[in-house]
């Protein structure tokens, strides 16, 4: 009897064990009673939404409120004594997105979904610049009152006076005691007024007075603060259409329309600022997404876009350009620009066995339709070399030798017609991510690109081609045009490249807690159609004036103006390109290669912390660089052997590689430069917890190259010559952002109300970034470059023995010029492009934003949040001064910082989220 | 008789009148389902827990543990990268085969709407089956969807003392919502804008809003995120998903590589198995929010302590 019991009591417990018990059953009920109810089953009923489907779209409303009365005034209009920088911007817009309905037509369900958002922008914001103009007397012609940088007087000299000089001793350098031209200087330093040209005389009153009084010796005398005013509406409208389970359909349009008021520089159409622009974009795109199995994806995606830039006619005024003085007039005052992109590509993803693979097909067309001359009314450049003692630095002035009218270069762009630009990319990049063991993986991968060069729709691109011979002088360097004599329809030839990259993914001992991660990979550039007219010479003209000899003849008389000309238009001839700075298109395949490293351990800590340390190195060749950088007619620099003969434009001119042309124009498409960067840096992410979640990295980084910066290099022909410290790369950078939900109101450890006051304490949050950063490497610019045109960008000279850094560094003094000196005439600065330790002031930047939310029911709410930029409102070191002048004058400004800027902003924000 | 004479009496016959005719009041009777952990090999007894509630002393009704019935719900959100699908694939199929005996396992989907794809039940072979035929397709449904998931695992709770976990397993990156959390520039002639500094406001914002639809939800949410994104959007994305779940009670893991996958699924699962269901009954006293307190002697337990009760 026992044992049938126990038989019994064996079987229900195993029957018990197989089959659901009783709570079991009931719950496996509800699960499909619930499921069904809820529409989650195939068999649910069809569910119909009280209120209509407009229940079940979601969005939000928004407005951003910024003005100047909650903002601290930055600090650079304060040091001008300023009082205010107007700011009124109002930025609103709304989103709103669900399923798409149309009344008694279509009912998208779950199928069909859209999303619309609009945003308006109306703004005035004020811009700040310090500059130098003119004083009254030196408008007049006295320059009685105006100094060099060492704030002994400047002396003026009679260009009419201009003679021989019979005792010259050419065995010896030029110098005040072997003058190879004697010029007598104005008497009392004074222009007499009737030597005024009279189109100088009738552009200075265009010259608005100096406002301000920063200095030294009144210099830094004009302070612009203009607002902006800018005008904004755009929209992004999406419908996402899923059939069945395997195909969805996405479609995304959006336009945008803005117009940029720019600051005003000069009240009047001599300003010299940026003009007025129009713009407008428009994109669309369609992406197919086909599951053709669990572990088979293709997703076809056409997308199209444009935008375009223009300004509006604006009146035609010459552009003057006086160094150190700010210029009058505008380059590129008409424009009219569009830039298309239309890009088709097809991925496959697919699994096999451990292998992820992905394929991806793209091709893409690119054009340029632009219209964008840069001196229609001519532009006319001024030398103190006319008004100097020839050969004798620290001597005239360029606003002296405007004044009598006397340019050195001029340039009238005459463009007959629009440029239309087109290249096309393709590519086949293909992807492996591979489960090589357990706790590691390998991503391998290899993109195979094929790029077209640059074409224009109806053949009007030229360059010049440094092989055929010109018919003018029978040297090497002629024009060449597309389509024409032989010529192919672009400069550039095909270029196909392959780009590796390899990443490996390790968990040492399988600890998920730790990851190794390894990755290189090898990419290239392509060469882009830059907005511009560039390489077009020939169907348009670039008409140059050249002075015989800065310091002794000007190019032309501004009171004649520019001759017409007798060329015919297009002018395709070889030698059409001839005594000007003629465009030319690099025609070898080399593109800019990049090739990067990095090594990296995360470790995962208690408390949802990540740590990460990581090196890496990345390096460079063949990047794109502009006329800075390269020049393919320089002049060897050991030709500044022939000191003052290279003030002689034919002599100097029989010293370049291809003397018929003055230089070359490569944009910024040459290439040439190389970089190489190491970088160190740790990161620690918290995830949140207790509401607070954070990220801060920290980065050490060195950067070196042989191109960039605001000058270029120095010697073209010695790229070793130029290595060094890249500018503008801040070796210190840390960086943080917080959010922190705060424990108040409802469900949380303070202020847990349940009656009104919960609306007071529930949805307040904190969140904010900042940034502290070093400076980059300091880059020191001798006063003077008496090099006769060879050198571009002459360095500084290091004084031996004299230490650059000071022991208190300040504003009143950042580094010790003392340790730097001009280079003589004649000879380049031995110092490097950058200064290898020197370092510009750091800054720190902390933006903080406080949100509190208010729940005014279970989907809608309404946030309220004020925004701090800059919100300690801290002032930021502008660089100090880095020209170095001759010892005898030295720039008495050199090592200082003037200013600071920045200040905080506030804004404002409601958003109505339903 | 006049009416002033009748007034009182109207009076008196409305104030008496619910005590009268009405039935009377019922003691207001809460009932909450706590998941618990314990720390120690050592099993928990309910005639060996305390509990409190808001400082008032609480009854433990029912105590369900580890090996008795598991109701999980594991919902697919899996739309990107096959290369960490796949792997996502066969580490559910295995914890689905080496589920307890007693775990019924139902398998939705979240992408365009929650589905259901399999039924809860002992029999393994259709979740497995859904998992593998599970289309990699649509757009990331995980906040969409979530509130529904947790409110359908909440009324299987209240009608049955299984204990019942949520499992999201998910690859979602905040820009692949149909909801557009980006807040994506659409001026770009417009350069002073300040307002995407902070780009995760909206995100934040959603997750206030669940927290709040939310708030009232018993049963545990668990997520496997099966790709660990350091962007600023997602990282907030991923701390609003850690955040809800922590708040629900569960846990969520972010795993940095695809060979974390497998062992980030089968913790999750072990965690899930682990679980104890002590349903408490609260005092009538019991606000809203409840600070819940439950011990046992020798024992280390971890739990959720704060509880919104829902509108009576």
């Amino acid at each position: 009897m026992g044992l049938l019991l126990l038989l019994l009591l064996s079987a229900s417990l195993l029957v018990m064990g197989q089959t659901a018990t009783g709570e079991m059953q009931r719950a496996v009920e509800e699960f499909k009673t619930q499921t069904r109810n809820l529409g989650l089953r195939s068999d649910s009923p069809k569910k119909r939404s009280n209120g209509g489907p407009a229940r079940a779209w979601h969005g939000r409303l928004f407005e951003n409120f910024r003005n100047n009365v909650l903002d601290a005034i930055p600090h650079e209009i304060r040091q001008r004594g300023g009082s205010q920088n107007i700011l009124r911007r109002n930025q609103f817009g709304f989103n709103v997105g669900g399923p798409l309905v149309v009344p008694r037509i279509y009912d998208g369900g779950q199928n069909t979904w859209f999303s619309v958002s609009y945003e308006g922008v109306r703004e005035n914001i004020s811009r700040t610049y310090l500059r130098t103009i003119p004083t009254t007397g030196e408008r007049s012609g006295d320059f009685n009152h105006v100094v060099d940088q060492a704030g002994q007087i400047l002396p003026i000299f009679d260009p009419a006076s201009t003679r021989r000089n019979r005792a010259y001793n050419p065995g010896l350098p030029v110098s005040t005691a072997n003058l190879e031209y004697l010029r007598d200087p104005f008497p009392g330093n004074r222009i007499p007024t009737h030597r005024l040209d009279p189109v100088t005389k009738q552009a200075l009153p265009l010259y608005p007075e100096p406002n301000t009084d920063v200095g030294p010796f009144f210099r830094n005398n004009y302070f612009i603060n203009s607002p902006e005013s800018n005008t904004a509406n755009g929209m992004i409208a999406k419908i996402d259409h899923s059939v069945g389970d395997r195909h969805r359909l996405t479609f995304e349009t959006a336009f945008s329309n803005g117009a940029l008021g720019s600051a005003r520089w000069f009240p009047n159409h001599a300003n010299p600022g940026p003009v007025d622009r129009l713009f407008a974009s428009r994109r669309g795109s369609l992406d197919h997404v086909f599951t053709y199995s669990a572990g088979t994806i293709n997703t076809l995606s056409f997308s199209g876009s444009s935008s375009t830039s223009s300004n509006p006619e604006i009146e035609p005024f010459p552009v003057y350009s006086i160094s150190p003085y700010l210029s009058m007039g505008r380059s590129w005052p008409v424009s009219k620009n569009a830039s298309n992109t239309f890009v088709w590509s097809d991925a496959l993803s697919t699994r096999r066995g451990k292998h992820s693979l992905r394929f991806v097909l793209q091709h893409a067309r690119y054009q340029i339709n632009t219209f964008w001359p840069q001196y229609p009314a001519g532009s006319y450049r001024f030398s103190e070399g006319l008004t100097s003692l020839p050969g004798v630095i620290n001597t005239g002035h360029a606003f002296a030798t405007f004044l009598l009218g006397m340019p050195n270069f001029v340039e009238l762009s005459v463009v007959n017609s629009p440029s239309y630009f087109r290249r096309t990319s393709s590519r086949l990049a293909i992807r492996d991510q591979y489960e090589a063991a357990a706790g590691l993986t390998i991503n391998f991968g290899l993109n195979i690109d094929r790029q077209t060069p640059r074409t224009e729709k109806f053949d009007r691109i030229s360059t010049i081609d440094l092989d055929a011979i010109n018919s003018a002088n029978g040297r090497k360097g002629a024009l060449v045009a597309a389509a024409r004599n032989g010529q192919g329809r672009s400069f550039q030839p095909v270029t196909i490249r392959v780009e590796p990259s390899l990443g490996i993914a390790w968990n040492p001992r399988a600890d998920p807690k730790t990851v190794i991660r390894l990755n290189y990979d090898r990419s290239y550039g392509a060469i882009p159609i830059y907005t511009g007219q560039w390489g077009t010479q020939g169907f348009n003209a670039y008409r140059t004036f050249i002075s015989p000899n800065p310091q002794l003849e000007p190019a032309l008389l501004l009171r004649d103006g520019i001759p017409p000309s007798q060329d015919p238009s297009p002018d395709l001839r070889p030698e059409a390109a001839n005594n000007t700075i003629a465009d030319l298109v690099n025609r070898d395949d080399r593109l800019p290669t990049y090739q990067s490293a990095s090594l990296s351990v995360e470790r995962q800590l208690p408390g949802s912390m990540i740590v990460t340390l990581s090196a890496s190195y990345a390096g460079g060749k063949n990047l794109l660089v502009s006329n800075g950088s390269a020049n393919p007619n320089a002049i060897p620099l050991d030709a500044l052997a022939y000191r003052d003969l290279l003030n002689d434009e034919l002599f100097n001119r029989s010293l370049r590689p291809y003397p018929q042309y003055r230089g070359f124009d490569v944009y910024s498409a040459w290439p040439l430069g190389r970089y190489h960067r190491d970088v160190a840096s740790v990161r620690v992410e918290k995830r949140a917890s207790r509401g607070i979640s954070f990220s801060a990295s920290y980065q050490f980084s060195k950067q070196m190259d042989d191109y960039s910066g605001p000058y270029g290099r120095q010697d073209y022909y010695s790229r070793e010559n130029e290595w060094s410290l890249t500018p503008g790369n801040e070796p210190h950078r840390l960086q943080f952002s917080y959010v922190y939900e705060l424990p108040l109101g409802s469900n949380k450890a303070l202020l847990d109300f349940e009656d009104w006051r919960r609306h007071l304490a529930d949805g307040w949050s904190v969140t904010g970034t900042g940034i502290v950063q070093s400076g980059g490497p300091i880059y020191l610019r001798p006063q003077f470059n008496n090099t006769g045109n060879v050198v571009q960008n002459l360095n500084v000279n290091v004084v031996p023995g004299v230490n650059p850094h000071v022991v208190s560094q300040s504003p009143s003094l950042w580094f010790n010029p003392e340790a730097f000196d001009q280079p003589p005439d004649f000879t380049i600065g031995n110092a490097s492009r950058t200064h290898p330790s020197l370092l510009g002031p750091g800054s720190q930047n902390y933006d903080i934003t406080l949100n509190k939310r208010f729940q005014l029911a279970v989907d809608r709410a309404l946030e309220f949040s004020a925004a701090g930029f800059n919100f300690i409102n801290r002032g930021n070191w502008t660089d100090p001064d880095n020209i170095i002048g001759p010892k005898h004058a030295p720039n008495v400004n050199a090592g200082k910082i003037i200013g600071s800027r920045g200040g905080r902003v506030i804004q404002l924000g409601l958003r109505f989220s339903f | 008789m006049t009416f002033r004479r009748i007034l009182p009496v109207l009076a008196v016959a409305l104030l008496a009148a619910p005590a009268l005719l009405g039935e009377p009041a019922k003691e207001r009777r809460n009932v909450i389902r706590v998941p618990v952990w314990v720390a120690s090999p050592d099993a928990l007894k309910m005639d060996s827990m305390q509990a409190r509630a808001t400082n008032t002393d609480a009854r433990v009704v029912a105590l369900n543990g580890p090996g008795e019935d598991l109701m999980l719900l594991i919902v697919l959100d899996m739309v990107d990268d096959l290369a960490l699908i796949e792997p996502a694939r066969e580490a559910l199929v295995k914890a689905v085969e080496e589920a307890g005996p007693r775990t019924h396992i139902g398998v939705l989907r979240a992408q365009d709407g929650l589905k259901v794809l399999a039924d809860p039940a002992r029999d393994r072979a259709p979740a497995i089956a859904a998992i593998r035929a599970f289309p990699v397709s649509g757009k990331a449904g995980l906040i969409d969807t979530v509130e529904t998931a947790t409110h359908l695992a909440d009324a299987i709770l209240a009608k049955s003392s299984v204990r019942v976990a949520v499992l999201y397993v998910t690859d979602s990156d905040v820009r692949n919502y149909r909801e557009d959390f980006t807040n994506p520039v659409i001026n770009s002639s417009d350069s002073h804008d300040l307002s995407r500094r902070f780009p995760e406001g909206l995100v934040q914002e959603k997750f206030s809003k669940l927290e709040v639809q939310m708030a009232a939800r018993q049963a545990p949410l668990f997520l496997v995120h099966l790709n660990y994104r350091s962007d600023r959007l997602n990282e907030a994305y991923q701390n609003g998903l850690k955040q809800l779940a922590s708040n629900a009670a569960g846990a969520a893991i972010f795993c940095r590589t695809p060979a974390d996958i497998p062992q980030a699924v089968a913790q999750i699962v072990d965690q899930i198995a682990a679980h104890y269901s002590v349903t408490l009954e609260l005092p009538g006293s019991a606000g809203k929010s409840v600070e819940v307190a439950l011990e046992s002697s020798g024992l280390s337990l971890s739990h959720r302590t704060r509880f919104v009760l829902k509108e009576r």
